[in-house]
């Protein structure tokens, strides 16, 4: 029962002891039984056959309730209150026997009498057999045998009834003992050493501030009144059995001492004689007689006499008031508060009484009518108010001092019963109820409405009660008492919910306690299940801990799954909680309790290791396992989780070696069909259909190989980490681990490469790591997806709702209580609805999938033919290279595609895209970059190595200008695998080879010209030519001179003749001329070529061209016609790029077109020409660049044949000869046939309007456009020609006749009749007319 | 006035975190302070919320007597919260007291004003401009009291 029951006083304390011997289960099953009797209503008492002197019982019927308190354990060092108030004694005593454990009940019996004889206050004592069995004879005198059938309550009840006559009888007795005393005296404390103040004189305690005289046990007069004296000195050692039973009585005060304390008849009589010796007698004896009436009231109290007591205590105020007798005035009071609450409880109406009552002069009228039961409390409060005044006054006498603990007890009685009525909500039956019974309040009613003003009672007005009792006096207090102070407070606080003070005081219990179970090690019990008191406290370290926000909650959320590091705790105040981590520590290890100290140890590094030092983390990290081996060889199972904080921060799957790395392809058609066409670029600069897949996210692992985690460990804690083992932990298909181990030093982070094979194709999930830390369980780790920002910030307000609407911090926890509490059967939901709170499920484990993909083969490059890979190249040189492959792998390749790229083409690009150069130019760029490959490959059908054979791979190799170096990639893979269908995505591998590459330019093409012919050509008809006042011999002859020189130049004599050549000029040739120039030091002969057409041989000339010397080339071409649909189209883009606009200058139209017609004729031309170099020394061969060549426009027009074009001929006999083409000589004074000839050469019929324009042309150069006067013609100078049909001529005939001797000029061109485009003859027509 | 003898000084956030615990005894250790303060929330907290919202006196007077020492409170209108305990000798005025705490408040407010600081942040507060004027006020209560 709770000592500090504001109804205490009205109680009548019982001891139960068991007689020994009875098994502990036993003993508190009955003595859960007798308890239940433990209310008496005084009807039932059976009448005192007495009769006349019993103050207490009498045969009339009286209302009211007897109530007992039976304890199993009580305060004997409080024994010298018990004169001062009188519900502390031990009135009875209950002796409870097991008659299975005894034969013989009389031994029993007469056991039992030993017992009470160490009780010597108790006025009345049963003893209960119970459980008799048939054959024990109940013949046994005092002895009373409780049967186990039948009607059991009543036959208790009814024992107890007469107990209760037993002892309100003996009350008459004790009443009537102490009326007779002179002098009462008051209470005095024990000092610690007070046999040896017995012997002294009046010493001062040593405990400075109640400095008091010697104790004053106003006993002797009991004594008499009790049963025989005489007893032994020193009590037998079965007094102790009430403790005895295993130490398993609840409470936890020391029980190995207390009856040391309780009274001897020696020490009373010596004391008594010693309280004679006060001085203050006289005093004394005027107070007695107060004293006497509040004992008495005390009684009644007990007895259950309400009005009695009432009256009494009135009485006792009274006297005690007028003598200034503070102490006794005041406890007075404290029992008028008890009674009348009492009366309050049972109704009663103790109007009558206490107005009976020939004095009431209490200023505060006694309200205890039900109509006004709102204002007991208060009244209560303000009595007490008043009581504690009294005692306060005390401190100044000297012998009347209020010992500390009625002061304190005082406080708390009504900070206990203020909160008992705060929690009740309110003044009334519930709080009565609660007040008189005591036990645990039904707490939340007030709460929940957060109503305390409807109780009446605050909060605060319940802690400053309670604080009261908790001055600096109580420090020194024996540490029993200290304890049930501190428990009381705590008890208080809880009921109002003060979780903070409520901690704060149970963690002042348990530091009490400490002292008291600490055990010296390694004793030998220690293996035993932990007793009831040491469960108790390591409850009361759960708690406390929970409160301050490091409570065994946080070992639930397994902290090794959380991602953050060093997440600052939900609430709590890291100092105390260090504090009282430490002190849970230190309290386990004085229990020992292992498990706790494991667990206190972890929770402190784990959650507030960034507060503590690093030599503290240290110390602590290196007790675990000494712990641990301690509590292993007390044979616990000490094994336990991992407890730190999650120290994989991240996986991944390395990547394995380029040459390993499978790429995906979707199916063996389509690919094999990409394999053949160049990678296309595609028009659009942004393709949102071709996301290109980023594969380098994707790592694929292949079956039976092994494959590379890269695991990140980091270890946040001041020491170093030892991690016996570490490996991949996954899912999905099979997978060998491999395991490894490391320390991780203090405060670092790094990361591990461990491996393992995947055994089969499929889907791998790599859930994280399995981690055994030295000392723990393996566990596994997993990887936490960092909070994305949008979930921090989610977080963060949820967090900061959850601290408006009270669901975190410590509120939290008064709220789970409470619900806890009021639905004790829905404790599990509760906590699991915690447990999945959100902020705690907001990371997700991050399972690294990894595919599998089945065996691939490996091959890898044996040899090839280049040294050190490298390779020397002139320019536009043709080789071969070899490469020599061997399969290493477990399965055959029957798939191999090679694609090469090399360093030009990114040059080309880098170019063509920064820079705005002419649309010809970037087609030349393009041409360099794409059609000039520096390496091709003539793909081979039937590819098969099987593994461990070798293949044999040959590659072209082209000296391309400007590369330095490229690579050939060859992709392989095995494809037509058994069981896999057509579609089946597939996988390649790649094996790079790089070729450094050297060219060196040895031949260049320079300074090409087109010549036209026909000034050579056209004297063949006459043989002999006149030109101008030259000898015509002499012409003919330079002529051919010229010609034959050309011939040797061109080295024609190997070809044909000089009439083929002659030939050749009249049939519409021209003649391309450019320069070869050798600029290395060896002779390379060049070989050019022209290819006319079908129909004609192609035309070749070789030369040697010597080191550093300059060849001519001299080629007859046939001259070039285009249609104008032809020239016109645009350049082409080799790229297929998207049209861009051309930001470069813009010509005119002229200018535009006639870059167009450049730009064609030369394809043209080019198309015609091979040129080719060999080396006879080294068997080199390779082509001659002549793209380098570039055409102007004089050069076009000599190429380029007209769409329409002009024959100019002069007809009559033999007088007119020409001289070359468009050269006549003619006589004066004759009519001659002019004759135009025009072609139309245009793929259209055309509608031409010609016009001449005869000059005569001086010397001088000054022309004479008016030549009516020389010369007539007949027919029109300016005229429309008929339609001339394609490929076709229309002729113009114009006769004319020159009347004077000179050089006459015909100008003439054609105009189309709709484009009115102007067509103009190479020449002019010039006539020499002369003599005949 | 100088009778008064500050033990300590705490200020606490209104998470009820601890910012600031100054302790100016010399018998008790650190650790006792934090637990007075700490267990002061709990009558913070009920007085408070008893005064309800519209309470406007910020000083909220004894708020409980522990062994040999009185423990003071006031709350600021954010709800942090002052805490300073006493070593009992004579009775103090509620003036005193206020014109304590409210020194205590300016130099809070003084911190609060720095830009750098981080007002729901639950670090405790560093800044020595702070610390030394908590220390002035901790160890010369009484230089001023006469003066307003």
């Amino acid at each position: 029962m709770d000592p500090l029951l504001f109804t205490a006083p009205a109680r009548i304390r019982v001891l139960l002891v068991p007689v020994h011997p009875i098994k502990a289960p036993t003993f508190h099953r009955h003595v859960q039984l007798v308890k239940n009797f433990n209310v008496v209503r005084l009807g039932d008492v059976t009448p005192d056959m007495r009769g006349v002197q019993s103050m207490f019982s009498s045969q009339l019927f009286h209302e009211g309730q007897l109530h007992f308190n039976f304890v199993t354990s009580y305060e004997p060092e409080h024994a010298y209150l018990e004169e001062f108030q009188m519900h502390r004694r031990i009135f009875g005593v209950i002796g409870i026997m097991d008659c299975c454990e005894w034969s013989n009940l009389k031994e029993g019996y007469n056991k039992f009498s030993e017992i009470i004889k160490n009780y010597r206050t108790a006025v009345a004592h049963r003893c209960f057999a119970f459980d008799p069995s048939e054959d024990q004879p109940d013949d046994t005198k005092g002895l009373i045998m409780i049967p186990n059938v039948g009607e059991m309550n009543f036959y208790m009840s009814t024992m107890i009834s007469d107990f209760a006559n037993n002892i309100l009888t003996e009350f008459g007795n004790l009443a009537a003992d102490i009326e007779k005393r002179p002098i009462i005296y008051s209470p005095k404390m024990p000092t610690p050493n007070s046999l040896q103040l017995q012997n002294g004189t009046n010493l001062q305690s040593s405990n400075g501030r109640y400095a008091a005289p010697l104790q004053s046990y106003s006993a002797p007069d009991l004594k008499s009144s009790q049963t025989p004296p005489a007893f032994p000195l020193t009590p037998p050692v079965q007094a102790m059995t009430t403790a005895g039973v295993g130490g398993a009585t609840a409470g936890v005060a020391p029980k190995d001492t207390y009856h040391s304390r309780s009274f001897s008849s020696s020490t009373l009589v010596n004391i008594a004689t010693q309280a004679a010796n006060v001085p203050t007698d006289m005093k004394l004896r005027k107070r007695a007689p107060g004293r006497t009436q509040k004992l008495i009231a005390d009684l009644y109290l007990m007895a259950g006499r309400l009005p009695n007591a009432v009256s009494n205590y009135m009485f006792a105020i009274e006297a005690t008031k007028a003598n200034g007798d503070y102490l006794w005035h005041g406890s007075a009071l404290e029992g008028l508060c008890v009674g009348l609450l009492f009366a309050a409880y049972l109704h009663t109406d103790l109007e009558s009484s206490v107005i009976q009552s020939p004095i009431s002069p209490t200023t505060t009228d006694p309200p205890s009518s039900p109509e006004l039961p709102k204002a007991l409390w208060a009244d209560i409060t303000d009595k007490y108010v008043n009581v504690l005044t009294l005692y306060a006054k005390t401190s100044s006498s000297s012998n009347d001092q209020v010992p500390p603990l009625i002061y304190t007890e005082a406080c708390l009685k009504v900070a206990k019963l203020l909160a008992c009525i705060w929690v009740a909500g309110g003044w009334g039956d519930d709080a009565l109820k609660l007040i008189v019974h005591g036990g645990t309040p039904e707490k939340g009613l007030n709460e929940k409405w957060g109503l305390s003003s409807v109780s009446g009672v605050s909060k605060i007005e319940v802690t400053q009660w309670a604080m009261k009792g908790y001055g600096s006096y109580v420090e020194d207090m024996s540490i029993t008492e200290q304890i049930h102070i501190t428990t009381t407070l705590s008890t208080i606080f809880s009921i109002i919910n003060f979780r903070r003070k409520h901690t704060f005081f149970l963690r002042q219990t348990a530091l009490l306690i400490l002292p008291l179970i600490a055990k010296p090690r390694n004793s030998p019990q220690a293996n035993k299940p932990p007793t009831g008191s040491e469960s108790g406290l390591l409850t009361c370290l759960k708690k406390i801990t929970e409160t301050y926000g490091i409570g065994d909650d946080a070992d639930k959320t397994d902290y090794s799954v959380i991602v953050e590091d060093a997440r600052i705790l939900a609430f709590g105040w890291p100092d105390i909680q260090i504090d009282v981590l430490k002190d849970a520590l230190m309290i386990s290890e004085a229990l020992p309790d292992y498990p706790s100290m494991v667990k206190y140890t972890t929770r402190l590094l784990r959650k507030l290791f960034m507060y503590l030092h690093r030599d503290e983390q240290v110390r602590l990290s290196a007790s675990i396992p000494r712990i641990v081996s301690a509590g292993k060889k007390q044979g616990l199972d000490m094994e336990f989780k991992y407890w730190g904080l999650n120290i994989v921060k991240g996986i991944q799957v390395c990547r394995p070696t380029s040459r390993r790395i499978p790429y995906p392809h979707a199916g063996k058609k389509l690919s094999l069909k990409n394999e053949e066409k160049k990678e296309g670029v595609s028009p659009f600069i942004y393709q949102s259909f071709n996301k290109k897949k980023a594969d380098n996210a994707q790592t694929h692992l292949v079956a039976n190989e092994t494959s590379y985690f890269l695991v990140t460990l980091a270890n946040p804690f001041a020491f170093d980490m030892d991690i016996q083992s570490i490996s991949v932990s996954t899912d999905g298909v099979a997978f060998t681990p491999n395991t490894t181990s490391i320390t991780i030093s203090a405060n670092t982070s790094v990361t591990l490469r461990i491996h393992g094979i995947p055994t089969e194709p499929g889907e791998l999930i790599v859930r994280g790591c399995k981690i055994k830390v030295h000392g723990c369980l393996e566990q596994e780790f997993c990887v936490y997806l960092p909070p994305s920002d949008e979930e921090i910030k989610r977080k963060e307000k949820e967090e900061e709702y959850n601290k408006r609407i009270k669901k975190c911090g410590l509120a939290v926890l008064g709220h789970s209580n409470h619900t806890i509490i009021n639905q004790k059967d829905h404790v599990q939901p509760i906590e699991q609805e915690n447990s999945q709170s959100p902020t705690k499920k907001t990371f997700i484990p991050e399972f690294l999938k990894v595919s599998v993909i089945a065996e691939q083969p490996l091959i890898k490059i044996k040899s090839t033919s280049l040294m050190h890979g490298a390779i020397m190249l002139f320019e536009g040189e043709q080789t071969e290279m070899t490469i020599k492959l061997e399969n290493v792998g477990k399965i055959p390749v029957d798939f191999l595609s090679l694609s090469f790229n090399d360093s030009t083409i990114a040059n080309a690009h880098a170019l063509l895209n920064s820079s705005d150069m002419p649309a010809e130019e970037a087609y030349e760029m393009e041409l360099y970059a794409h059609r000039q490959s520096v390496f091709s490959w003539n793909q081979k059908d039937n590819v098969k190595i099987l593994p461990g054979s070798e293949w044999i791979v040959n590659i072209n190799v082209f000296g391309k200008r400007g590369c330095v170096n490229g690579t050939i990639q060859i992709d392989y893979g095995y494809l037509n695998r058994p069981n896999t269908s057509e579609d089946e995505p597939f996988y390649i591998r790649q094996v790079h080879y790089p070729v450094l590459l050297t060219i060196h330019q040895n031949l260049e093409t320079i300074s090409m010209d087109i010549l036209n012919f026909k000034p050579l050509s056209g004297g063949e008809n006459d043989g002999v030519v006149n030109i101008s006042s030259d000898n015509n011999n002499g012409f003919e002859c330079q002529r051919n001179k010229l010609i034959e020189d050309l011939l040797k130049v061109m080295k024609w004599n190997n070809k044909g003749k000089k009439e083929d050549f002659m030939e050749k000029m009249e049939n519409d040739y021209c003649l391309l001329t450019f320069d070869i120039r050798n600029v290395w030091h060896v002779g390379f002969d060049v070989t050019i070529e022209a290819d006319e057409g079908e129909e004609i041989d192609p035309l070749a000339i070789t030369t040697t061209i010597q080191p550093t010397s300059t060849a001519r080339i001299i080629l007859p071409i046939k001259r070039i016609s285009l249609s104008e649909k032809e020239y016109a189209q645009p350049i082409p883009s080799l790229l297929e790029k998207q049209f861009v606009v051309s930001k470069g200058p813009k010509g005119t139209i002229e200018q535009e077109r006639l870059a167009l017609a450049l730009f064609w004729y030369r394809e043209k031309l080019l198309q015609k020409i091979k040129a080719t170099w060999e080396s006879p020394l080294t068997n080199q061969k390779g082509i001659v660049d002549i793209r380098s060549l570039r055409l102007n426009k004089s050069m076009l027009n000599v190429l380029k044949i007209n769409e329409i074009s002009f024959g100019i001929d002069i007809e009559d006999g033999s007088k007119v000869t020409k001289l070359s083409c468009n050269q006549f000589k003619c006589p004066v004074n004759e009519f001659v046939k002019m004759k135009f000839v025009i072609y139309n050469n245009q793929e259209k019929p055309s509608k031409l309007c010609i016009r001449i324009q005869p000059v005569q042309s001086y010397s001088d150069g000054i022309m004479e456009w008016d030549l009516s006067k020389r010369m007539v013609w007949n027919g029109l100078l300016q005229t429309p020609l008929p339609k001339i049909e394609p490929k076709s001529s229309v002729t113009y005939t114009l006769p004319i006749c020159f009347f004077s001797r000179g050089d006459f000029k015909f100008l003439y061109h054609c105009e189309d009749v709709y484009t009115r485009t102007m067509y103009f003859d190479t020449q002019p027509l010039v006539v020499e007319v002369v003599d005949n | 006035m100088s009778d008064i003898k500050i033990q300590s000084i705490a200020i606490i956030g209104k998470q009820n975190n601890p910012l600031y615990i100054k302790n100016f005894s010399v018998f008790h250790p650190d650790l006792k302070y934090h637990y007075i303060a700490h267990t002061s929330c709990d009558v913070i907290d009920e007085r408070v919320g008893a005064a309800g919202p519209e309470a406007a006196d910020t000083y909220l007077g004894l708020l409980y007597a522990m062994e040999d020492l009185d423990v003071y409170g006031y709350v600021t209108n954010t709800r942090v919260k002052f805490v300073v305990v006493l070593s009992v000798t004579n009775p103090v005025k509620n003036t005193v007291m206020k014109n304590l705490f409210k020194k205590i408040h300016n130099v809070y407010i003084n911190q609060v004003c720095n830009p750098f600081y981080n007002l729901d942040g639950k670090k405790s507060i560093v800044s020595k401009r702070f610390v030394a004027a908590i220390d002035a006020i901790g160890i010369t209560p009484s230089d001023d009291d006469v003066s307003p």
